[in-house]
């Protein structure tokens, strides 16, 4: 405190003093508070907001993940409980062969690899790929001599099931990640459906349907591709992958009872 | 003795109040100290009008920084700051604030008594706002305030030497003034006795 004494003069009368605000003052205060809180209250109502559609997004990205692990762990379970060791390798070549179809001598080592699995257990299922496989493989390389005989092939195929489920969900994956393959992939996995549902059939009739089976296929990708980009539900998948595998099902269901009569 | 700790649990629960956001402290702490916090910035700032802007945003400050008050020292004390700060943010805006022109000392002093007696709070308070702004802010800081000469050159960011002489002139001007109000008192007082 200065010792001056105009200081202490003007410090003792003005320190205490009082003005009065105009009469506004305060209503001019409480609107500025008000805005100020709502604001505050938006930004909040923002947050919210933005945080809600980042989890929209998230949910729908699991989503879709979720929509295609079921699909290949059944089959792994599947293939897993009804196959041998000779099936295995066929999984893992298959593989191979979805990834780089152009490859002709995956298919070369895929008949030396079953070649003696099926001559030691004839009744043991293989893969329909393999089958195809083959079958393309022959039309390739005629001058190599096959030993297996297409009817006893044919024989097997007809007792594997459930081979065209796991080539239905690894095709819906490995579209997504290689897109130009997706013709080539699509077309090798439907000769494989045809031959499954319709393997006694003679092969001029069943490229016709070919066609309508790539067609269904085309659906099934287009389906999957609206569920990644959440336009529809999983549910509708669900219902469409079901009907596949049940006529997969039904065909084998009827070609047992037709073998059975036989 | 009472009185000091009674004002300041008021205090503390209308700091408090504030603090939660309640409307009703606000409007408490408003009614309380608006009168006071309105004279500090007439006393920094000449224009009315302006003065009201500057105390209503300083109550608004007050309002959003009150979680940094932390109950030690005075709660007025601590707004009193604020509101001074915003003053001085306001008056950094006008250039040329220090004069340095030469006035002469005053042969004689006021008779402070007789004036402290005779004179209105509104006198003197129309004395500082005629000062010129240097002059008047560094007496508001220095003899009001308490602020020491380094406190005000920190805030007005200029040297410790400005301050002292912006405040000697400062007090000249003011005495000056008084002299002539003393004259006035005493014009008057003769006239009363005359009749």
């Amino acid at each position: 405190m200065s010792n001056n004494k105009i200081d202490q003069f003007f410090s003792r009368k003005l320190e205490t003093h009082s003005a009065t605000p105009s009469a506004d003052a305060w209503s001019r205060l409480e609107s500025k508070l008000d805005k100020k809180e709502k604001k505050a209250g938006f930004i909040w109502w923002q947050f919210a907001a933005a945080i809600l559609i980042l989890l929209t997004i998230v949910g729908l990205f699991y989503n879709s993940l979720q929509s295609n692990d079921p699909t290949i762990m059944m089959n792994e379970t599947t293939t897993l409980a009804e196959s041998d060791q000779t099936n295995k390798n066929n999984i893992a070549t298959e593989e191979e062969k979805v990834q780089e179809p152009e490859e002709v001598e995956v298919p070369e080592i895929l008949i030396a690899e079953n070649k003696p699995a099926v001559s030691q257990k004839p009744k043991t299922t293989v893969s329909n790929t393999t089958r195809n496989v083959i079958a393309q493989n022959e039309a390739k390389t005629t001058e190599k001599p096959i030993e297996i005989s297409i009817a006893e092939l044919e024989k097997v195929v007809a007792k594997s099931d459930l081979e065209g489920v796991e080539t239905l969900g690894l095709v819906i994956p490995k579209t997504v990640v290689k897109p130009t393959e997706v013709i080539q992939v699509a077309s090798y996995e439907v000769e494989i459906y045809r031959g499954l549902s319709q393997p006694s059939q003679p092969a001029t009739t069943a490229k016709a349907q070919t066609q309508e089976k790539k067609n269904a296929f085309k659906r099934a990708f287009e389906m999957a591709m609206d569920v990644k980009n959440g336009e529809i539900g999983l549910d509708d998948l669900r219902v469409l992958k079901d009907d596949l595998i049940s006529n997969i099902d039904d065909d084998n269901k009827t070609e047992r009872n037709r073998k059975v009569i036989n | 003795m009472r009185l000091e700790i009674r004002k300041s649990e008021q205090e503390n629960q209308l700091a408090e109040g504030c603090r939660n956001g309640d409307r009703k402290s606000q409007k408490a702490v408003y009614e309380r100290y608006s009168g006071r916090m309105l004279s500090l910035c007439q006393r920094y700032i000449a224009q009315q009008d302006e003065a009201e802007d500057i105390m209503i945003n300083a109550f608004m400050k007050i309002f959003q920084k009150i979680d940094q008050y932390k109950g030690d020292g005075s709660f007025e004390g601590w707004m009193r700051r604020i509101v001074v700060n915003d003053c001085l943010s306001h008056l950094r805006k006008s250039r040329n604030m220090y004069l340095e022109s030469s006035i002469e000392k005053l042969d004689s002093e006021p008779d402070l008594q007789l004036l402290e007696d005779n004179l209105e709070v509104e006198d003197l308070m129309r004395l500082i706002s005629e000062l010129p702004i240097g002059y008047r802010t560094v007496f508001n800081l220095y003899a009001i305030e308490g602020y020491s000469h380094k406190e005000v050159a920190e805030a007005l960011n200029i040297q410790e030497a400005t301050s002292k002489s912006q405040l000697s002139r400062a007090r000249v001007l003011l005495q000056k003034e008084l002299k002539r109000l003393e004259e006035q008192v005493n014009i008057k007082n003769r006239s009363y006795e005359q009749q």
